[in-house]
């Protein structure tokens, strides 16, 4: 008698364990993916924008990269898709290399450049290619 | 079809090592889901190492293939002769026998979490197959892509132009998806999403696993179900850092070294080396953990076996790191740029003495011990410290050595942690916000690991509660 008690408390215990790691497993399951980190694009769509770019992109070396997302939290992740998108190019965030690509929120946010570039094509979507202004 | 090759060819090269670290006497067919989960890494660590070597000596992809297929028959060859006419093995370390109901309810448990899981992992791996969050597509892909389609020029994509790309992490994950790019001729993105399911699964299978030789079906399962039960693990396995790999590392670490104690076998301890030398190679963390492995080895070995015991298990130990740090060493030195932690002396030695750094680090500890698991309703750490009280400890000392060297080791990996974010030069708070629960996960399956090998088992708690009364007569 004693024994089949001792044998329901150490399953009791076995069991509360077992349950209570479950319902944690089962929220994962039931939990819809996570929000992606670009907003509604899918990554890969939100790649596609920079392919007619790569077309006209050096094969090596580093470009230089400027946004209109400076207050957005999720800025730097726009940043890092372009760079994944890029390489093997280096695309330093800064407006100081020869070539700089321009990643707007759109092609009307893109006029509001800084001065010392100047476009050498633009691909829509918010997607520039800028150069340094030469004197 | 040439991914599904050059998955065979790693997992073969990988089975390969396993087994001819695995005790002379044993048979192939011994421990197969435990050999089969530790050829993964294995595999992938020698791909990684193998594109590496290609990379620096600029060889073709027909050379990596030569090299590949000469790797997997040499290791395989030697492997034949090793093992040539063996056919028994040891039992099953642990042979009492379990109630077969309870054994029968934990492992459909077991099931359920698995299939729950999978279809979790599987949801969010076509949901997001980039992975989740910006590390997966800044550093670890994003490096991946630079040793692939950087042809001859793959080091400038190491700088520390790119902020926060890390190009001082080591480089066995992102060697590994290049190669296998190499095969497919594309930079498929299937590739660093099926790994990291890959690793994650298998994390779970090394500790079913080897919980299942040393403790019985119960305990197995019941880790098993814990390490499901723990929400950021499936959600970090399925992220495409390099976390989870880690703590894959980290635990087939600690299995191999419990393999060595209970066996006496040296070829698992060189094995175990092996898989600390590819955690150091996966990710700066896992140089922390390789040298307090090496620290804990030395101490506990000298007071268990004497000096001379000790320097011969260091040396077997080092002896399976050294393919790894060899190319770490070169990585380091000749390639990435210094790490973003260390700053100059005086600085360092500033913070050091800042003790309102170490209390504030203490609280997150503290906070982070209860939270890191993303766990539903009570925290995984409290339901395991309950269960452990109530349960009680297994009075068997017999694994002693290992016990001590795996509770040493996880001890000073996280001391290791602690002391980086006295020093780091980063916001504190921020630091610890965004890693500290990532930390803690590489250390769970390990942690997981050995409490299970302390408590214990289900049936030996109820005959331990039948002796009580007549022993105190």
């Amino acid at each position: 008698m004693k024994l089949a008690k001792e044998r329901i408390r150490i399953y009791a215990y076995v069991f509360s364990l077992a349950v209570l790691c479950l319902i944690s497993t089962a929220r994962f399951a039931c939990e819809s993916p996570q929000a992606r980190p670009l907003g509604e694009n899918s990554f890969d769509q939100y790649l596609h924008r920079f392919d007619e770019l790569k077309k006209v992109l050096p094969a090596r070396g580093a470009v230089g990269y400027i946004d209109d997302r400076a207050e957005n939290p999720l800025g730097p992740g726009y940043y890092y898709a372009v760079q994944y998108a890029a390489a093997p190019l280096v695309v330093k965030h800064s407006v100081d290399p020869d070539l700089v690509i321009g990643n707007f929120t759109s092609s009307a946010a893109a006029s509001a450049h800084p001065t010392n570039l100047v476009t050498v094509r633009d691909f829509g979507q918010g997607v520039v290619l800028f150069r340094q202004r030469h004197p | 079809m040439r991914a599904l090759a050059a998955a065979l060819l790693c997992l073969l090269t990988g089975w390969a090592l396993v087994c001819l670290g695995w005790p002379k006497h044993t048979s192939l067919r011994e421990q197969l889901l435990l050999k089969f989960s530790l050829s993964l890494g294995c595999g992938l660590g020698i791909f990684s190492l193998i594109f590496f070597l290609n990379l620096i000596l600029a060889g073709s992809g027909t050379v990596l293939l030569a090299t590949d297929v000469a790797v997997a028959g040499l290791l395989s060859g030697i492997l034949f002769f090793r093992f040539r006419g063996s056919t028994t093995g040891p039992k099953p370390i642990y042979t009492r026998k379990q109630p077969a109901r309870l054994t029968r309810i934990l492992f459909f448990t077991l099931l359920i979490a698995f299939l729950s899981s999978m279809y979790g992992l599987v949801q969010r791996l076509l949901g997001n197959p980039h992975g989740e969050g910006w590390d997966a597509f800044a550093i670890w892909n994003l490096h991946a892509r630079f040793l692939f389609l950087g042809r001859d020029y793959w080091k400038e994509g190491f700088t520390n132009l790119i902020p926060w790309s890390h190009p001082d992490y080591p480089l066995l994950l992102p060697a590994s998806i290049a190669h296998f790019w190499t095969y497919l001729g594309r930079d498929s993105v299937a590739v660093p999403a099926v790994i990291a399911l890959a690793f994650t699964i298998s994390t779970l299978a090394i500790l079913v696993s080897a919980l299942l030789q040393f403790r019985g079906k119960d305990s197995a399962c019941l880790a098993g179900i814990v390490l499901l039960g723990t929400p950021f693990f499936l959600q970090q396995g399925v992220s495409q850092y390099a976390d989870v790999a880690l703590s894959y590392f980290f635990l087939a670490t600690i299995v191999l070294i419990w393999f060595h104690q209970a066996t006496g076998s040296p070829e698992l301890l060189a094995l175990a080396g092996s898989m600390a030398g590819f955690a150091a190679w996966t990710k700066n963390e896992g140089q922390l953990f390789a040298c307090a492995l090496l620290v804990s080895l030395a101490a506990i070995g000298c007071g268990f076996q004497g000096f001379r015991g000790c320097v011969r298990e260091v040396s077997l130990f080092v002896a399976g790191m050294s393919p790894s740090l060899v190319a770490l060493a070169y990585f380091k030195i000749r390639i990435a740029p210094p790490s973003d932690l260390f700053q100059a002396g005086s600085t360092m030695l500033l913070k050091a003495a800042d003790w309102h750094r170490y209390w504030l680090i203490l609280r997150w500890y503290g906070k982070d011990f209860f939270l890191f698991g993303d766990w539903f309703l009570i925290p995984g750490t409290v339901l395991l410290v309950a269960f452990g009280w109530l349960i009680g400890r297994q009075r068997n000392r017999q694994q002693g050595s290992a016990t001590w060297v795996s509770a040493l080791t996880l001890a000073l990996t996280a001391a290791g942690y602690f002391a980086i974010f006295v020093i780091t030069p980063y916001d504190l708070r921020w630091h610890l916000r965004y890693s500290l629960n990532r930390l803690f996960l590489q250390l769970w399956p390990s942690a997981l690991f050995v409490f299970f090998m302390l408590v214990r088992t289900p049936d030996e708690a109820i005959s331990a509660r039948q002796m009580a009364p007549s022993t105190s007569q």
